[in-house]
């Protein structure tokens, strides 16, 4: 006997009616749907979640039953697994997208989730919900970078460096990065294979590259990771190469006189330049980098009664002793140094200037100073 | 002593303002030692300096110096005994005690010591750290001892901000331009030059140490040295000083017009006198002091020697200067350049080379200087030009890089010719652990005729195999500086080089490798850029100057620098 029929007899016998009528109440079937929590793209290995919303005519309890199937294509069922990778009971199901089925060899495309309802007293919705939804691949994450230790000037190293992982399959899967490099029309590069060293996660890959570019100008490095599933990610990494800037003569001793003065000196005295600022032609020089070379200097002296400065072939070190025993006291002379990198070879000054800053926007940074002494 | 020699104000008995308001005001008494890091021995002079808060009076010095509780007997340095040496011939702690007397006012005793180090120069550098311009903090300059291990952190080195002095350079009221330079007492190593500007004003950032200040004013007045202390003021006067007189007489007596005259007192310039027609001169000084040297400079064209003599001289009286009566000279025109059997055209010659005895000052004998260059003609001969009769030597330039030292003797006659040998190739190959430096740099820095002569250094640099080849002037001597740009080996320095020996292998000394992190005390930011030098700490002159090793710190304040390791 149905749960309806009962009550009613029994509220004619208390009834004391005579006769009796008999109703067949018809427990009805609950009825359920599935909400997404999202409505974003499901991709391999992300987490999903989903709520059952169910509704029972009679408002009795309901029973729920969760059920999810990873497949190739969910719209045939022989390619799905067999088994659910996923079973729940509760209002909600929340859980990761397998990232392979279950041979663990095809890749998760499709998923199939169930929904089955069951009330009290045994009646299910039918059909139970089902809900097919695509699986999609993501594709490899890709992060550039870059690093010059010569400033990103043409001629010199520049280190390029891709950070690769691949949320669904790991970095194993990614095909090899392809690189492109776009600079000014015509103009050369050479981009040779950098040993780099490799992340401690073991989900991400570095790899590297040495790019050597032959112009000043905007390049752009492009690149492409592609996963063994054809899901790819492109990044670009912009760089200016900029000019080679002429050497800035950083530290000069002793003291350059200003306003006119002259620098005394009574004994033998060493005119230096201790520290020359430069992108690749530094002073002090710096060992174990072939790309790095050293300052060039040119000294030049205008002794009493000279009119101009007169080089001191030879002295192409950064320093000079002037001694006074070679002059007369009160002499005055004017010691000239200037320094010159591989690709700055000239002063554009006129030679009556006592100092140089060839660069219009770095007044302090000067490539040819003058002191003026007088022998005491 | 030269003015470079190392000190260490070892402390400054400070007292300053008044003591109390019964009492004399105090005066400020400290003791500095030069050298601060004496090496012990036989020679060993240490010089102990009284200095004394800038109180007016006649100042009346007491010493005492003692070792282990025994005296050690000193000699006054200095006429009113504000310095005096001492022997520190046994290693240990050498004490001494300074009472000073100023009427009107109350000095402490000073009481400092000095630690004699025993033989072992080897091991000691300076280490020198310069900040960039616009760095607010002035120079770093140190002692340090080498270990003998392949590694010497020497950890973060703070430099001293030091403190900003400001000031202006008078006579009365008027301001001097001038040239300063601010010698801390302890350290003259670590000096920092300034220029005033055009009404005398300066600005310098100093140590907070007591410094001595030279000044080199311009105009007619006497530059001067005087001392800062801190807290001090920085306003500094000039005056015309003290004026020293004499005359100059040719080899013949005659009087000599047109000939220089300076004096370096205590390290510090005189004014520059010219003779007059009589031979008269009158120069200016601070001071009369007890360390002179007074050189006198002839006129070009007259062919005479430069006369200088150092000495204790008292300036108060005419210093005469008299050259030699038997002092000759010889005229080299017509004498014929040549070189390989051809005249050699539009070459030049310096002759050079010092006479014992050219002539006496203040009646003193005087060492005689010889500086005469002249340039051939096209046929290579020489015009008129004087010059002593004495055994010289010639430096002949065939060309700014093509130069030959040959001797001239010019005691009796001169040569019909002068012949410049070719310079002589060299080849030689710098070693380092087994292997060839590539890249080693030679500088070549000349010695004797050809650095009296003014010939500036040269450099080669080595191929990839560690070969260097080039050229030496022939008779020519040079000091050998190699480095490594690496910085694997040591730099090298082998003195006294000439074409004949010169050996066909220089290995680098082992190195140690100094290392350290820069920075300004209370300021977060690394010292960038500086300049890091390790010097000779024993040496005198442009030496002293000349680095052994040299860097920069780096972004991060840091350097390394390879020095040698100290020989055992």
């Amino acid at each position: 006997m149905s749960r309806g029929s009962a009550i009613g007899c029994t509220l004619l016998a208390a009834l004391g009616l005579a006769g009796c009528f008999y109703t067949d109440p018809i427990n009805q079937r609950p009825a359920v749907d599935i909400r997404a929590a999202s409505s974003d793209p499901i991709y391999r290995g992300s987490h999903v979640a989903f709520t059952a919303e169910a509704a029972d005519p009679d408002s009795v309890v309901i029973f729920l039953t969760w059920r999810a199937y990873v497949c190739t294509d969910a719209s045939v069922l022989e390619t799905c697994d067999q088994a659910p990778f996923y079973t729940g009971v509760l209002d909600t199901a929340e859980f990761d997208v397998p990232i392979l089925r279950a041979d663990e060899a095809v890749p998760v495309q499709s998923l199939r989730l169930v929904l089955e309802a069951e009330d009290d007293y045994g009646a299910t919705a039918k059909p139970s919900e089902e809900l097919v939804l695509p699986v999609l691949n993501a594709p490899p994450a890709l992060k550039l970078d870059k690093i010059s230790r010569y400033a990103y000037l043409a001629g010199t190293p520049i280190q390029l460096f891709a950070l690769v992982s691949d949320a669904d399959d790991g970095p194993l899967f990614v095909q090899p990065l392809v690189w492109e490099v776009f600079g000014p029309a015509g103009a050369s590069y050479e981009l040779s294979e950098l040993v780099v060293p490799q992340p401690s996660d073991p989900q991400q890959s570095q790899f590297g590259k040495e790019l050597v570019v032959a112009a000043e100008g905007e390049w752009e490095i492009r690149v492409t990771a592609r996963d063994h599933l054809g899901a790819e990610s492109v990044q670009t990494l912009m760089i200016a190469v900029g000019p080679d800037e002429p050497p800035c003569l950083a530290q000069l001793t002793p003291i350059v006189p200003t306003g006119g003065l002259a620098l005394p000196i009574t004994e033998e005295t060493l005119f230096r330049v201790p520290v020359v600022v430069d992108e690749l032609d530094v002073y002090p020089p710096v060992g174990g980098d072939a790309v790095l070379g050293t300052t060039r200097f040119r000294w030049s002296l205008q002794g009493p009664g000279q009119s101009s400065h007169v080089e001191l072939v030879g002295a192409v070190g950064n320093s000079v002793a002037i001694d006074p025993a070679a002059y007369t006291p009160g002499e005055v002379l004017d010691l000239r140094v200037e320094v010159f990198d591989r690709n700055n070879l000239a002063i554009p000054c006129p030679e009556s200037e006592p100092s140089c800053a060839s660069i219009a926007t770095k007044p302090t940074c000067i490539q040819r100073q003058s002191w003026r002494v007088e022998v005491r | 002593m030269k003015a470079a020699i190392l000190m260490l104000l070892v402390a400054v008995a400070a007292c300053g303002g008044d003591n109390g308001a019964d009492g004399p005001p105090d005066c400020t008494v400290g003791i500095a030692f030069s050298p601060a890091s004496p090496i012990a021995g036989p020679q060993s002079e240490v010089r102990a300096i009284a200095y004394t808060s800038s109180v007016p009076g006649v100042r009346t010095y007491a010493w005492t110096v003692a070792r282990g509780g025994a005296s050690v007997p000193f000699d006054d340095a200095r006429t009113d005994r504000s310095e005096i040496v001492f022997i520190a011939d046994q290693p240990g702690v050498y004490d001494v005690t300074l009472d000073v007397a100023i009427p009107g006012y109350a000095c402490s005793t000073a009481f400092e010591s000095v630690t004699a180090r025993a033989s072992d120069s080897g091991r000691l550098v300076r280490l020198h750290i310069s900040p960039l311009d616009g760095t607010a903090a002035p120079p770093y300059d140190q002692i340090i001892e080498v270990p003998d291990s392949p590694d010497f952190d020497l950890g973060e080195i703070n430099l001293d901000p030091g403190t900003n002095l400001t000031g202006t350079v008078s006579s009365g009221a008027t301001g001097v331009p001038a040239y300063l330079r601010f010698s801390p007492v302890a350290n003259p190593d670590a000096a920092v030059e300034v220029f005033t500007d055009a009404d005398g004003t300066y600005s310098a950032r100093l140590a907070k140490v007591a410094h001595d200040i030279l000044i080199v004013p311009t105009g007619p007045y006497a530059p001067r040295k005087t001392s800062w202390a801190l807290f001090g003021s920085g306003e500094l006067a000039v005056d015309g000083g003290e004026a020293v007189t004499g005359t100059v007489l040719d080899p013949s007596g005659a009087a000599l017009a047109g000939a220089k005259v300076k004096a370096l007192i205590d390290g510090v310039p005189s004014t520059i006198a010219t003779t007059a027609a009589d031979g008269s001169y009158s120069l200016q000084v601070s001071a009369f002091g007890d360390d002179v040297t007074i050189e006198v400079v002839p006129p070009l064209a007259s062919g005479l020697p430069r006369l200088s003599l150092r000495t204790s001289l008292d300036l108060q009286a005419p210093i005469d200067v008299r050259y030699a009566s038997t002092l000759a000279l010889r005229d080299l025109a017509g004498m014929q350049l040549r070189r390989g059997g051809s005249p050699l055209a539009g070459g030049k010659v310096t002759v050079v080379g010092e006479i014992a005895t050219a002539g006496t000052i203040a009646g003193a004998p005087a060492l005689g200087h010889v500086r005469v260059a002249a340039t051939a003609n096209a046929s290579g001969t020489l015009p008129s030009a004087l010059v002593p009769a004495a055994p010289l030597d010639g430096v002949i330039a065939a060309s700014p890089t093509d130069l030959a030292v040959v001797p001239l003797d010019l005691s009796t006659a001169v040569p019909a010719q002068l012949t410049a040998p070719s310079m002589l190739s060299i080849d030689t190959t710098i070693m380092n652990a087994g292997a060839g430096v590539e890249r080693a740099r030679l500088e070549l820095v000349p010695r004797e005729a050809l650095a009296l002569a003014g010939v500036s250094s040269s450099y080669l640099v080595a191929g990839a195999t560690g070969v260097v080849t080039g050229q030496l002037a022939s008779g020519g001597t040079y000091d050998l500086l190699v480095t490594d740009p690496a910085g694997d080996g040591a730099p090298l320095v082998v003195r006294n080089v000439t074409a004949s020996n010169l050996t066909s292998t220089y290995v680098l000394p082992e190195a140690v490798h100094v290392s350290g992190v820069a920075g300004v005390t209370g300021n977060p930011n690394p010292l960038v850029g500086a300049s890091v030098q390790v010097l000779c700490a024993q040496c005198e002159g442009v030496e002293r100057a000349r680095p052994l090793a040299e860097g920069a710190t780096d972004q991060g304040g840091a350097f390394t620098l390879a020095v040698p390791k100290p020989a055992l």
